[in-house]
């Protein structure tokens, strides 16, 4: 991974930010598509790499057969062909939809919130997530829905219900003041995790639960991607549309309603648009940390803060995160398999320190 | 060119504002043009009013460029490509402010003085017949004073603008601007040209012992404070 950090880095330095952007799209695409390669290269490994061993040529051979590319004759066990296409193709996409949709709702939260420090957890998610994920571990109902089991159907709805509420608390006289919104976000926040763990404690759930909350990408139903990879991509693409009266944000709420943005307008979008990307990230994989803090972080150090930009950028570079940490995560200790929050937070953690050096260096200057 | 002075907590920055659109006012209305600003939407607003803040966060990682396009968010559309037009006002502002060589520094790299002409240049790319200032000379040494007022009263003859300015100086007002308004306590107390608000009891409202004069070199009348 460390391969493709460089190659962007080369990129970064190249780029002429000396005129008003003339054209934006073939830059934006010079800059994208490095980003892109070093994604496919990881989904790559990914694929060819797992705990069971089949040929590189073989899997090749099955994938291209899988999308009708193939026309020679098919030597190969069924069952590899069943763990390429049901077992780590889904697993792969799972991962780059989790971390693309983590990395741009981090992203978004931090230009809402004018906050640096701000993750897709921050006003709520992850602690509304967990209290549904308890509940559906403990009450007689079971639901399926797309695809999805109990545990995550509730988990979905929690997690949006959550910043509903946190969004609702911290509305007064039509406006939602930024600090209020971390503030109600994080009380909240911190009452929910509390009546989780302690309900977890009492009905001795722990381990299931504990499971969950580090993250996992066990992709058991084809239909879960289907469905929502899709709205991912969507809302990934959506967020393009506010990356210009983000920027214009960054001058201040009264400032950017000075210069025509309607601001509360915008942070509604922006926290919706950042609340079910997250919500939708965490039914697939459960609770993955640091993507969303550290991807939007790592491309304003090379590619600067503007979000038109910085969104398909963060998406990318999340997804590369994700899949490789995945990959890690399967092959570091096979054949046990390492939590995906704890090989994301391993990685990102120094990542993130790593970043935090370089961008007080640049201030400096 | 009206300068709106008064002591801290006069209403000044209130005023300013209400003018602009941020605050509501509880009674009363602001025109532009002889219609009533909350009735006009928000991007209307926008294209008549420029307001340049007291403080623009100085470490901000956009291009000079860049910041100074953001001046046209009032008329750029949703999926935010600038048009010619767009590049010639970013480009014309830029001239006017004389920063044109800083376009591709970034905002964060630049001195406090070009930062401030920087900002200015983002409500000149907004092409507004009205122009607000607050406090814009407050962090300026006076070499960049002068430039910034001298730059003001020509931009305003160029560009036919109508600017107020909340200004903490009463000299560098009576200097530059051709109408000053003094308020004091949340209401305006005096109104008109510099030598007649400087010779009017106004300014009792500073509560400090003041001395009025003509200045030496123009003859305009300056206010000194005294001491015993």
């Amino acid at each position: 991974m460390s391969g493709a950090r460089v190659k962007v880095l080369a990129f970064g330095r190249m780029a002429d930010r000396a005129l008003p952007q003339q054209s934006v799209v073939p830059m934006a695409v010079l800059r994208l598509a490095p980003l892109l390669a070093a994604l496919l290269a990881v989904a790559a490994a990914g694929i060819l790499y797992s705990s069971t061993a089949i040929a590189p040529a073989q899997t090749l051979r099955i994938l291209l057969a899988g999308v009708g590319l193939y026309t020679g004759h098919r030597t190969w066990p069924a069952a590899d062909a069943l763990i390429i296409w049901q077992l780590r193709v889904p697993r792969v996409a799972a991962a780059a939809l989790v971390g693309g949709a983590l990395a741009v709702a981090g992203a978004l939260y931090q230009a809402v919130l004018r906050n640096p420090l701000a993750d897709p957890y921050v006003i709520g998610t992850a602690a509304g997530a967990q209290l549904g994920m308890i509940a559906a571990l403990l009450l007689p109902v079971q639901v399926a829905l797309l695809g999805f089991g109990t545990l995550q159907v509730f988990a979905f709805i929690t997690a949006s219900l959550t910043v509903l509420v946190v969004y609702g608390l911290a509305r007064t006289g039509g406006r939602t003041p930024i600090v209020t919104l971390l503030l109600a976000g994080f009380v909240l926040s911190s009452f929910l995790i509390s009546a989780s763990t302690f309900l977890m404690m009492i009905s001795n759930r722990i381990e299931q639960a504990m499971q969950w909350t580090m993250g996992s990408l066990d992709v058991s139903e084809m239909t879960q991607l289907t469905v929502v990879g899709p709205v991912i991509l969507f809302l990934v693409a959506g967020s393009v549309l506010l990356a210009r009266p983000l920027d214009v944000m960054m001058l201040g709420e009264e400032q950017a309603g000075h210069l025509g943005i309607h601001v509360e307008r915008l942070k509604l979008v922006a926290v919706v648009v950042a609340t079910l990307l997250t919500a939708l990230a965490v039914t697939l994989a459960g609770i993955v940390a640091f993507v969303g803090l550290v991807a939007p972080h790592a491309i304003r150090l090379i590619y600067g803060p503007g979000h038109r930009l910085l969104l398909p950028s963060s998406a990318l570079v999340g997804a590369t995160f994700v899949v490789g940490a995945d990959l890690i995560s399967r092959v570091a200790l096979a054949p046990v398999p390492i939590p995906l929050s704890i090989v994301t937070a391993v990685i990102g953690a120094p990542l993130f320190l790593h970043l935090l050096r370089r961008s007080k260096r640049t201030y400096s200057v | 060119m009206l300068a709106l002075v008064g002591p801290n907590g006069s209403g000044k920055t209130t005023l300013l504002r209400i003018l602009s659109g941020s605050l509501r006012p509880d009674a009363g209305d602001v025109t532009a043009g002889g219609t009533a600003l909350t009735h006009l939407g928000r991007r209307h607003v926008a294209r008549t009013i420029a307001v340049v803040p007291q403080h623009t966060d100085p470490s901000l990682l956009f291009s000079v460029a860049d910041l100074v396009a953001m001046g046209r968010s009032p008329y750029v559309s949703l999926l935010g490509s600038l048009t010619a037009e767009d590049r010639r006002a970013v480009a014309a502002a830029l001239r006017a402010t004389e920063i044109e060589h800083l376009a591709g520094k970034r905002f964060a790299d630049l001195s406090g003085g070009e930062q401030q002409r920087a900002a200015l240049a983002t409500a000149l790319a907004q092409a507004t017949p009205f122009l607000l200032l607050d406090e814009p000379t407050v962090h300026l040494d006076l070499h960049h004073q002068h430039r910034l007022l001298e730059l003001l009263s020509r931009l305003r003859q160029e560009r036919d603008l109508g600017v107020l300015a909340v200004m903490h100086d009463l000299n560098l007002a009576a200097l530059y601007f051709d109408h000053i308004a003094v308020l004091g306590g949340g209401r305006l107390l005096e109104a008109g040209p510099p030598d007649a608000v400087l010779r009017s009891g106004a300014l009792r409202v500073f509560d400090a012992p003041l001395v009025t004069l003509a200045h030496p070199e123009n003859g305009r009348l300056q206010v000194l404070l005294d001491r015993d």
